[in-house]
């Protein structure tokens, strides 16, 4: 889709916010009086502002280190309400048993900086589970796994006011898959029956109607590198693209994100698929509905990353084949998955 | 192993489903439909169902196929004599018995020739042939105009045709299941379509992603909640017949409970698509939409929400299906047609707003 803003309007933004972000005044008389009972000492030490991520959106992450051990987290948006916006849902959520007393959490808001449009949080303790996936033992990743799974149906049976509905139609996400992939057919017509094939089959399992199942709170990026894990804790990051939706998408998300980190790092594919069976199960143990969409919302993330990997000529040849039979592999699994004759077993 | 041939062993994997069931040729259903002319058959199966109308007439019957267009479909006509007419739809899937259900319900529903606005008289269903059967209907088509008709008026037919159409929408009917979004919008044959149309024509990419954006953000405007009412489905102005004292409208395969602007949107897309590409006065289509709108809209005025967001979405439909092949149509070059489809795209997204 076309963006809103230009890239070189948020290569301005950015520039003037790195500017005002890390000027020690603006530490001092901002971010400061957020920080509650902090004692003075532990601010007097040098502070230290750094860009954690800062990507071609209209988002900056950033971290402020005082002295050796504490740190806060700051999200900086382009768009004047969603720091605001943000934090009030975060805060709602904090209050309805996200705390940190909680062992499933997230983030502690600590409020909004309304003239640079800052959001500023603490951080989240533990590892990320995608680096246990990566590199921890089975035992531990699959241990991860299902505490994002618990995590992530607790959130789901949280209400949240004032939030947005995802409609009928962006929930399905037809409109987006179609324009990522004109741009694909555009550059290389000789991929269209394949994609168009796959059109077929991600329709005949296709939601059954508009308002099948009922809407529950979605995360949007709920991925393993969100998910902190710390013990028999589970903190989840990056709460913004919160709206309502499909349970399964969610769901859908993670199993995809970590398959594909896997096949993107080269690692274990089995291993990949134990973890994200795992995710499934547990979730499935705790929360018995919702997720008849799942098979959909897994064909369509595997299309629409099939379909970017088919023209992404930044990844070795060998490489970038294997992936894409690992997407179609995923897209076929998830059309027999969603099959009539499947779900009626 | 290269790119295409990556992209070969997914298609061969992929193509090896059978997603729905393959149709049946034009000439399978012909083939079948010869058993239905012969007097054996009518004699035992089609004329039981006539009733009490044929009032003394003899049973002289001429049977022909007057459609097969390789739609899974075909339809015959019997004629009884000038004024008895049956008509008889072949069908190779369910919907001929859900068709024959749904025009029972309607016809029984004040449907029927005891009011203005009617459907065809249901007169049975035959399970073992898939058939179905019914009266022929007074009146000549509203599109018949298009073809050089004089004895009908675009404008008042317009507006009957949309009487028409709110009497089905104020109506409590209420049988088969939701249509859901994606599916009354079509958006997974637009995938498909727009698929053909950027390979075709890779240098109107961005012309199609702009618009395509536009109706995403009216498409993600439309409520899951709103109310849906009793749809035909398949509303164009061939399928209005035009009579002194009755409208009738046909082809109920369709009907389904959906956004009432489904069938608004639809009426009115092809009315002007069809009169552009004939070189109609466009004027005086302009003057039937109205006519149409107004009539419709005063009865049922929810539809007026999501009734932009249908027709833009309906005219993109045929923009893609026009690109791809580039052709001419009618009176029409493919140019003076692809400037048509984005005014009517940006007019339809106007609409209501």
């Amino acid at each position: 889709m076309t963006q809103k803003s230009t890239r070189s309007d948020r290569q301005a933004w950015k520039e003037g916010q790195m500017a005002l972000l890390g000027n020690a005044e603006f530490v001092s008389q901002q971010i400061f009086p957020l920080l509650g009972d902090v004692s003075d000492d532990r601010l007097a030490a040098a502070s230290e502002f750094e860009v954690i991520r800062n990507k071609l959106s209209s988002r900056m992450t950033l971290r402020y280190r005082f002295g050796s051990t504490f740190e806060v987290f700051g999200k900086a948006y382009h768009d004047a309400s969603l720091a605001s916006e943000t934090h009030r849902t975060m805060a709602d959520l904090w209050e309805q048993g996200f705390s940190s007393s909680s062992s499933m959490n997230i983030p502690e808001p600590l409020g909004v900086v309304s003239a640079a449009n800052l959001l500023l949080m603490r951080g989240a303790q533990g590892v990320p589970l995608s680096d246990i996936i990566a590199a921890g033992g089975i035992d531990d990743a699959l241990a991860g796994a299902r505490l994002a799974a618990r995590w992530l149906v607790k959130f789901q049976s949280t209400t949240v006011s004032g939030l947005r509905a995802e409609s009928p139609c962006e929930k399905v996400e037809v409109l987006k898959l179609a324009d990522a992939i004109a741009k694909v057919v555009a550059e290389l017509p000789e991929h269209s029956a394949l994609l168009i094939e796959m059109f077929h089959g991600l329709r005949s399992i296709s939601p059954s109607g508009n308002s099948s199942p009922p809407l529950v709170l979605m995360h949007g990026q709920f991925r393993p590198a969100h998910v902190f894990i710390h013990g028999t804790q589970a903190a989840v990051i990056d709460i913004e693209k919160i709206c309502l939706s499909d349970p399964a998408k969610d769901v859908a998300r993670f199993c995809h994100v970590l398959k594909k980190t896997c096949a993107e790092l080269a690692g274990e594919m089995a291993r990949a698929e134990r973890v994200a069976r795992e995710f499934v199960d547990e979730y499935r143990r705790l929360n018995h509905q919702g997720l008849e969409n799942l098979p959909y919302f897994k064909a369509l993330l595997a299309m629409k990353a099939l379909a970017k990997m088919l023209k992404n000529h930044k990844v070795e040849e060998n490489q970038r084949q294997m992936i894409c039979l690992m997407y179609s592999a995923e897209f076929e699994h998830a059309l027999k998955e969603g099959s009539p004759r499947t779900l009626a077993a | 192993m290269g790119g295409y041939e990556a992209s070969f062993m997914m298609s061969q994997s992929l193509v090896g489903r059978s997603i729905s069931p393959p149709p049946q040729g034009k000439e399978a259903l012909a083939q079948k439909a010869a058993e239905f002319m012969t007097t054996e058959f009518i004699e035992s199966r089609i004329r039981p169902l006539c009733g009490s109308f044929l009032n003394g007439n003899s049973f002289d019957c001429v049977a022909e196929i007057i459609q097969n267009t390789g739609t899974g479909r075909l339809t015959l006509k019997y004629s009884l004599g000038p004024d008895c007419v049956l008509f008889a739809k072949l069908y190779v899937d369910e919907l001929g018995l859900r068709c024959y259900d749904v025009s029972r319900t309607l016809w029984s529903s004040g449907f029927n020739d005891a009011g203005r606005y009617r459907i065809p008289e249901p007169l049975g269903f035959l399970p073992d042939h898939c058939l179905l059967v019914m009266r022929g209907v007074p009146g000549t088509p509203l599109g018949a105009i298009f073809d050089g008709e004089n004895s009908v008026d675009l404008v008042s037919g317009s507006r009957e045709a949309a009487e028409w159409l709110a009497a089905l929408h104020r109506s409590a009917i209420c049988s088969g299941s939701p249509d859901s979004d994606w599916d009354s919008l079509k958006l997974f044959r637009l995938g498909t379509r727009l698929i053909k149309a950027c390979a075709a024509r890779p240098e109107k990419l961005d012309m199609v992603r702009e618009l395509l954006d536009k109706l995403d953000q009216r498409t993600s405007s439309l409520k899951e909640n709103r109310p849906f009412v009793f749809t035909h489905g398949r509303y164009h102005h061939d399928h209005v017949f035009l009579a002194a004292n009755a409208t009738t409208v046909i082809d109920l395969d369709r009907c389904r409970p959906s956004d009432p602007a489904k069938d608004a949107a639809e009426f009115v897309r092809v009315l002007r698509l069809t009169a552009f590409k004939e070189g109609f006065d466009m004027e005086r289509a302009q003057r039937a939409t109205s006519a149409f709108l107004d009539t419709y809209l005063a009865k049922v005025p929810e539809a007026a929400d999501s009734l932009g967001c249908y027709w833009a979405m309906y005219v993109f439909h045929s923009l893609l299906g026009g690109l791809k092949k580039g052709r001419n149509k009618a009176k029409k070059n493919w140019e003076d047609l692809e400037q048509f489809y984005v005014n009517e795209i940006t007019l339809a997204l106007d609409f209501g707003r």
